[in-house]
């Protein structure tokens, strides 16, 4: 009896050392987990400004683990998508599974409009997760451009390492492996 | 003993253990909080005295501390910090005169994370180097500092390795007693608020009868990066002697160890030079084993001379189980050990030539004739003792006790780093230079750094050579910031000003000497930036 006290007693002191905060006051994603192979919809959470400044543009830059994308338009924003040609090469065939098409958006941007610091928004695309990826999370740098000022979110952990130790760190997602 | 007193205590284990998890997933959650702006603004230079300080954040804030250093050297603790809120405004003290004015100031945002920053403004003209007294706490501090810290050490070393080897290595419960590991831990429990109150006078500067001042108090527990370590450290003496009230061989007792051991290990991990010298990914880890290693060698001995003076009849048993271990703790110890003496020294002659390389040579050589004693004991006196030989184990007992107080004396000469240094972050001896130089490098970007001149004063910063993958790049931006976390001053942040191939960080005025963190970050394309680290040592003004 004394003894299941005891361990109750360590797993809830474990709990409290384990338990992270979610409060989280980055630029960050909606999706926690994407699953390896399938076609996600990326929901980016802008939860302010720059230190008080309105948001007046959003560039965002897919990293290789990600192909098939499609930005989704926000009213009042305008949409503008930079399209690198000839991915397919290196990437094999898993692109041309879906249409063939050999240009792959590489950078979106929202940009002439105004998202005040009091305000959040979301900002949406949806890209396929490659079957291929070997890393366990993915990140994808976002710059926040204001009024007054510039935030990137893009730092990277270092292998090892968690975005927690990061002042700005690049919204992520973590992958499970796929069927 | 009765029985409520160890449930007592394993509770308040637990909420230690819970209170410690919340400091630490607290300090997960980045401080959101930024400024937004001061008033005067950094850099300024002002016809009158401004009357106060106001600095706006982003969020509400609780101010810590703010602390002024005067053209004149002295360094004054603000009293009227304002309450919590977006706008806090500074009361500066009214006669100010003339010259260069450095604001520290420390505050905690809404996810109680401790930041802080600094400006520098001037009253109607700049004034040029700051005076030498800067600095220089009293000296009974600086004794009292390091005997507490000395008396802290041994407490961990003693008493969290001491129970460490009746879990982890010994696995017996002492029938006679353990010597003085209860009163080793009692004494480090009740250092550890000494210290945290002394490293808060070390940094404000303030004289000893300021000890029992609540600021004080907040500038050791908050200001510096030494405060969360002892707290660290004080939870590990408090689950190692929770650990010996329990049994030693109940699961529970083994847990508690072993945390403490870990927690010893991550204090020591999270602040100090060699743990923040680059590159941390291996200074880190190696300074974490290295302490771990150190308290499980050197926490043994006691337990062993005790085993053999009172507990005759458990004492082959477990020096056997001592001689089988501790190969495997001594090479950890010593690989670490290899690994932070190299990134610290950088070069053999800096042993002799440097005081910090002579205080690692004192070390080397007390090390080198405890191992001597060691390997004598393992080979000459561990077999004849197991066999009851009287008198192989009054000689182990003795060449054992010997150990201990070489150990000791090593713990002490160690006290004395805090006060020399590393070569490393003095490659040029920064008296005589006029410039001090590092190249550094990570992911794949590599700079040169130049800080001119090192001493106290208005200083500026130049990053030149940047490279990526070998090729030469001109950045998108270039920031630096230069930080002294274990005073709490800084971080002063510029954004560099391009001129052709060189970035100038101008404008900087450091109020103190010693080591000071330069960090470049380096944005190369608009989605990918690398901060780069170093240490540069600055010497005091020119008298």
């Amino acid at each position: 009896m004394k003894n299941r006290k005891f361990s109750l007693q360590t797993l809830l002191a474990t709990a409290v050392l384990i338990v992270p905060f979610c409060a989280q006051a980055h630029v960050s994603f909606d999706n926690k987990e994407v699953k390896a192979g399938s076609t996600v919809k990326f929901v980016l959470v802008v939860p302010h400004g720059c230190a008080g400044s309105p948001t007046i543009a959003l560039k965002v830059a897919l990293p290789p683990e990600l192909a098939e994308i499609k930005p989704q338009p926000k009213p009042g924003w305008l949409l503008t998508s930079k399209v690198e040609e000839k991915r397919v090469a290196a990437a094999g065939a898993e692109i041309d599974a879906h249409g063939g098409h050999g240009a792959e958006i590489r950078e979106i941007t929202w940009s002439e409009s105004k998202l005040e610091d009091a305000h959040f928004d979301e900002f949406v695309f949806r890209a396929k997760v490659r079957g291929s990826v070997t890393v366990s999370e993915i990140f994808v740098p976002v710059v926040q451009q204001c009024e007054s000022g510039t935030q990137r979110w893009i730092e990277v952990p270092q292998s090892g390492r968690t975005a927690d130790e990061l002042k700005y760190p690049a919204p992520s997602v973590k992958v499970r492996p796929g069927p | 003993m009765s029985v409520r007193a160890p449930k007592l205590l394993w509770s308040l284990a637990v909420i230690c253990l819970a209170a410690l998890g919340l400091m630490l997933s607290t300090s997960t959650v980045r401080a959101h909080a930024q400024l937004i702006r001061s008033d005067p603004a950094d850099g300024i230079l002002v016809a009158t005295a401004p009357g106060k300080v106001t600095l706006t954040f982003s969020e509400p804030v609780r101010p810590l501390v703010a602390r002024l250093v005067q053209p004149s050297g002295q360094i004054a603790v603000l009293k009227e910090i304002g309450e919590k809120g977006s706008n806090i405004t500074l009361t500066l003290p009214d006669d100010l005169e003339n010259g260069t004015y450095t604001l520290s100031w420390r505050v905690t945002s809404g996810d109680g994370h401790p930041i802080g920053g600094g400006l520098v403004f001037s009253v109607g003209a700049s004034s040029g180097s700051t005076p030498v007294s800067v600095g220089e706490s009293d000296p009974l501090i600086r004794v009292g500092l390091w005997a507490t810290r000395l008396t802290f050490m041994l407490g961990l070393i003693i008493g969290v390795g001491g129970v460490g080897f009746y879990t982890l290595i010994g696995r017996y419960d002492p029938k006679a007693g353990e010597g003085i590991i209860p009163i080793a831990l009692s004494a480090g429990l009740l250092s550890a608020p000494l210290l945290l109150g002394l490293q808060g006078l070390d940094s404000l500067g303030g004289p000893l009868s300021d000890l029992l001042t609540a600021s004080v108090w907040t500038a050791g527990l908050y200001a510096t990066s030494y405060g969360g370590s002892i707290s660290i450290a004080a939870t590990a003496l408090t689950l190692a002697y929770a650990a010996r009230l329990l049994k030693y061989t109940s699961r529970a007792g083994i847990l508690l160890s072993l945390t403490a051991l870990l927690l010893t290990g991550v204090a020591s991990a999270s602040a100090g030079h060699a743990a923040t010298a680059p590159p941390r990914g291996l200074t880190t880890p190696a300074v974490f084993l290295h302490v771990v290693a150190v308290l499980l060698w050197m926490g043994s001995l006691i337990p062993l001379v005790v085993a053999f003076t009172r507990e005759r009849a458990a004492a082959p048993r477990v020096l056997e189980q001592f001689s089988c271990t501790v190969p495997a703790i001594v090479a950890i110890l010593g690989v670490s050990g290899l690994v932070l003496a190299v990134v610290q020294v950088r070069t053999v002659s800096a042993l002799w030539t440097t005081d910090y390389g002579v205080v690692l040579l004192i070390k080397l050589m007390l090390v080198a004739s405890i191992l001597f004693l060691a390997l004598f004991n393992r080979y000459w006196l561990t077999e004849p003792a197991i066999a009851d030989d009287r008198r192989a184990t009054r000689r182990l007992i003795r060449s054992t006790s010997t150990e201990i107080a070489l150990g000791s004396v090593v713990i002490a000469v160690l006290g004395l780093w805090r006060f020399t240094p590393p070569p490393r972050a003095m490659l040029v001896a920064p008296a005589i230079a006029t410039v001090q130089e590092a190249k550094v490098s990570k992911d794949g970007v590599s700079a040169t750094l130049i800080v001119r001149p090192p001493r106290v004063g208005p200083v500026s910063v130049e990053v030149s050579e940047i490279r990526v993958d070998g090729q030469a790049v001109e950045p998108l931006s270039v920031k630096i910031e230069l930080d002294k976390p274990s005073y709490g001053i800084g971080p002063f942040m510029r954004e560099a000003r391009q001129q052709e191939a060189l970035y100038h960080g101008d404008g900087f005025v450091l109020p103190l000497d010693g080591f000071w963190i330069v960090r470049v970050t380096v944005l190369i394309t608009e989605f990918r930036s690398v901060t780069l680290t170093d240490v540069f040592d600055i010497a005091k003004g020119i008298s």
